[in-house]
């Protein structure tokens, strides 16, 4: 056991943290020029570096471009090139899954020049029809809204386990994002006479995101660690990781805004932006069927309830057809 | 230079696995079905946890990463992991002995003179030995640099005069690990010592508090000039508050309270999960998410320590998760087991001999002991950069 990320990890998480971090870093399309030439884009593909870390050196990136605050369709992207998919110009986006409330929410697809459609095992790239227009709602999310006239494409279907880490990477980014301006403004902001660092209540509130974004990132990171081997239980860790991030989601989303105070809401502070892409993501992969394959993977041998909680699942149980 | 690769790895060794099975199997067969731990059990209890600690100790099993010198095996710190997860699992038939191996011995090897490793190291390794964490006092809880008793240096010892509080297992145990005043003309954390203490010398007077926390759980004891050998000094005169929060940081650290919640999961799963809803089995799983992501916190002090550090925020963190953990396992079976919660084990009707009940009673003292939450919280927030009034 040691749950400490390998070096080449650690290293290359570095390497695109700093790309993310310098002035000049691009948003959108040119970042994802910048993130496909370090090799961020084929992490779980054929042309990975580092086959055997694909899936944990995926979160781990994931998590840190969250973090810097940049948004493009990485998550999508990899997991397509992963397929073996041509991804072409390079953007893609995925509509999540059919079964969600509104199947027309298509996550970035205001960057998207293609869209996968079709199932999971044959997934094809189309293009967008010219009248699909981004729709701006109240958040602001990169997300794009087909018109009701456009008849929804069947669409792509990411493979749901990985769905599930890349979410949970993605919002473990986000809600570090979140805290890292909550504890910034803090120490900024004086109210009676003090910085609201200063304050114990507000404090306590910080330091609960801290905490909790902890364990989290820990079981994002075991989730792609499981994956990279086969494990048995790769999809439910996967599943139970979501669980967890939502959880954590809207824990430190409220924590957040109640530091900030009004000014969190205006679209200058950028809070409501990872905010609410991180509840984008709720709504777009719900608890259910999360929770659905942690209840299928429960079984111990014993008559008495194991001592870990990996105990007490099935070790061979495969949630998700690969 | 060189460097050191990491080898990540969630899982255990098949080998360590097939320890933690044998160990299993013996605390299976070695305890009566329906232990509860010695806070349960009372006086028959903690003569069963006596005789089984010495068992333990004779297989090696109580102190196995400790170094061989001091009765241990060299073994992995994770094999001790796996140790405390199980008897954890086991409502702790170790009773008090399991500060032995936490926190006690840690701080023995750490700061003890080559005497006081060659007299305790062997007993606690043999499992014959209890111990109190003698810190509280009556105007000395959160706030523990505000301690009064005192320890005045005379001749070649000390004399102790005070009154501490709330020490488990305070009835029963042997030595105490106490926090005090050395230097009269001190404030706060200045001028503090540690000084084992033998609870069988003169002047020492030991009284249970009754509560609903169970046997020898919660204890006060009043030290009546008692005096104390020089030799009973742990770590340097009057530098105290550093070994003490040393000791406290191998405490929050140590305790594999997680493994007794997944256990607990488990039971409730067991009894009632076809009874559950889809949305029941949401929250469910949401508990064993939070469940797997504490394990993985604990899990992540344990490898700071193997490289030689002492985690102490890492460990703040742990406690937390482990305490609110069993707070969040109170609530879901409040809300989900019926009765069982509430019907207490010496009643008829209790179900797993009230093992869910005691849970339950017990998780509302979890953020308050060793160090509260929000003391923890503190800890936490001062290595964020967030300093103030608190
Ligand atoms: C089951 C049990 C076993 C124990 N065993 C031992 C033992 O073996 N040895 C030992 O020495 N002690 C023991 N204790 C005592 C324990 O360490 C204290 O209860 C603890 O330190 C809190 O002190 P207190 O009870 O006096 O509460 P107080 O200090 O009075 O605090 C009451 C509440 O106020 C909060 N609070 C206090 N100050 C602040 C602040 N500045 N900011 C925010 N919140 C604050 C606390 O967190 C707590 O929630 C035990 C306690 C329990 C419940």
């Amino acid at each position: 056991m040691n749950v400490e990320l390998p070096d080449a990890t650690v290293e290359f998480a570095a390497v695109v943290a700093r790309a993310l971090m310098a002035d000049d870093a691009p948003d959108g399309a040119g970042l994802f020029g910048v993130l496909d030439e370090m090799g961020v884009l084929d992490l779980a593909g054929s042309e990975s570096a580092d086959p055997d870390n694909a899936q944990l050196n995926a979160v781990v990136v994931l998590d840190e471009i969250a973090r810097a605050g940049k948004r493009a369709p990485v998550a999508e992207t990899i997991w397509a090139r992963s397929r073996g998919i041509d991804t072409g110009r390079g953007f893609v986006a995925v509509a999540s899954e059919a079964r969600m409330a509104h199947d027309r929410l298509v996550p970035y697809g205001r960057f998207a020049l293609s869209l996968l459609s079709g199932t999971c095992d044959a997934p094809v790239p189309i293009d967008l029809p010219a009248d699909v227009r981004p729709a701006r709602i109240e958040i602001d999310h990169d997300h794009l809204w087909l018109p009701p006239t456009t008849p929804a494409p069947a669409l792509a279907q990411l493979d749901q386990a990985f769905a599930w880490r890349a979410a949970s990477a993605a919002t473990v980014g986000a809600m570090a994002r979140a805290t890292d301006l909550a504890i910034a403004h803090a120490h900024q902001r004086v109210q009676f006479g003090r910085p609201l660092a200063s304050f114990q209540a507000l404090q306590f509130r910080l330091v609960e995101c801290h905490w909790r974004l902890l364990g989290l990132r820990l079981l994002v990171r075991e989730a792609g660690w499981r994956a990279d081997r086969n494990d048995g239980r790769a999809d439910v860790v996967s599943a139970l990781a979501w669980l967890y991030a939502r959880d954590v989601g809207r824990i430190v989303t409220k924590h957040t805004h109640q530091i900030f105070g009004a000014i969190g809401f205006t679209r200058e502070m950028g809070l409501t932006t990872v905010t609410g892409s991180a509840a984008t993501l709720r709504a777009l992969y719900p608890a259910r069927d999360a929770a659905a394959v942690v209840r299928a993977g429960r079984a111990w041998v014993d008559d008495a309830p194991p001592s870990t909680i990996l105990g007490g699942f099935l070790t061979d149980h495969q949630a998700v057809p690969a | 230079m060189l460097t050191t690769v990491t080898r990540t790895d969630f899982d255990f060794s098949n080998e360590q696995e097939a320890f933690r099975a044998e160990l299993g199997q013996f605390l299976h067969e070695r305890l009566p079905d329906d232990w509860q731990g010695i806070f349960v059990e009372g006086d028959e209890g903690w003569q069963l946890s006596l005789d089984i600690c010495r068992e333990l100790g004779e297989r090696g099993w109580l102190t196995m990463a400790w170094p061989a010198a001091y009765g241990g095996q060299d073994a992995s710190i994770w094999l001790q992991a796996i140790l405390q997860e199980e008897y954890w699992a086991h409502n702790e038939p170790r009773g008090p002995q399991y500060m032995n191996v936490n926190w006690l011995g840690p701080a023995l090897i750490h700061f003890g003179t080559d005497e006081h490793k060659a007299y305790f190291l062997p007993k606690l390794a043999a499992g014959e030995m209890m111990w109190a964490q003698g810190f509280s006092e009556p105007d000395a809880g959160s706030d523990l640099a505000a301690l009064k008793c005192s320890a005045v240096p005379d001749g070649d010892g000390f004399v102790v005069r005070g009154h501490k509080i709330w020490i488990s297992y305070g009835d029963i145990a042997d030595y105490c690990f106490l926090l005090c005043r050395t230097d009269p003309t001190s404030r706060r954390k200045e001028g503090l010592s540690v000084l084992l203490v033998d609870l069988s010398l003169p002047g020492v007077e030991r009284r249970p508090i009754s509560s609903t926390l169970g046997y020898h759980r919660i204890n006060e004891l009043f030290f009546d000039d008692v005096f104390v050998p020089r030799s009973a000094l742990l770590g340097p005169q009057n530098d105290g508050w550093r070994v003490a929060m040393t000791a406290l940081a191998f405490e929050r650290s140590g305790s594999a309270r997680y493994a007794r919640s997944a256990r607990t999961l488990g039971l409730m799963e067991q009894r009632h999960g076809d009874e559950w809803d889809d949305t029941r089995w949401e929250q469910y799983a949401s508990l064993l998410a939070f469940a797997r992501a504490t394990e993985l916190v604990n899990y992540g002090v344990i490898s700071k320590k193997e490289t030689g550090e002492v985690p102490r925020v890492e460990a703040s963190a742990a406690r937390i998760h482990n305490s609110l953990l069993e707070q969040a396992l109170a609530d879901f079976a409040e809300q989900t087991t019926g009765l069982d919660f509430i019907v207490y084990g010496a009643d008829d009707h209790a179900v797993d001999n009230g093992e869910l009940e005691s849970m339950w009673r017990n998780s509302f003292a979890a953020t308050v002991t060793a160090g509260s939450y929000e003391i923890q919280s503190g800890i936490i927030a001062h290595s964020l950069g967030m300093e103030g009034r608190r």
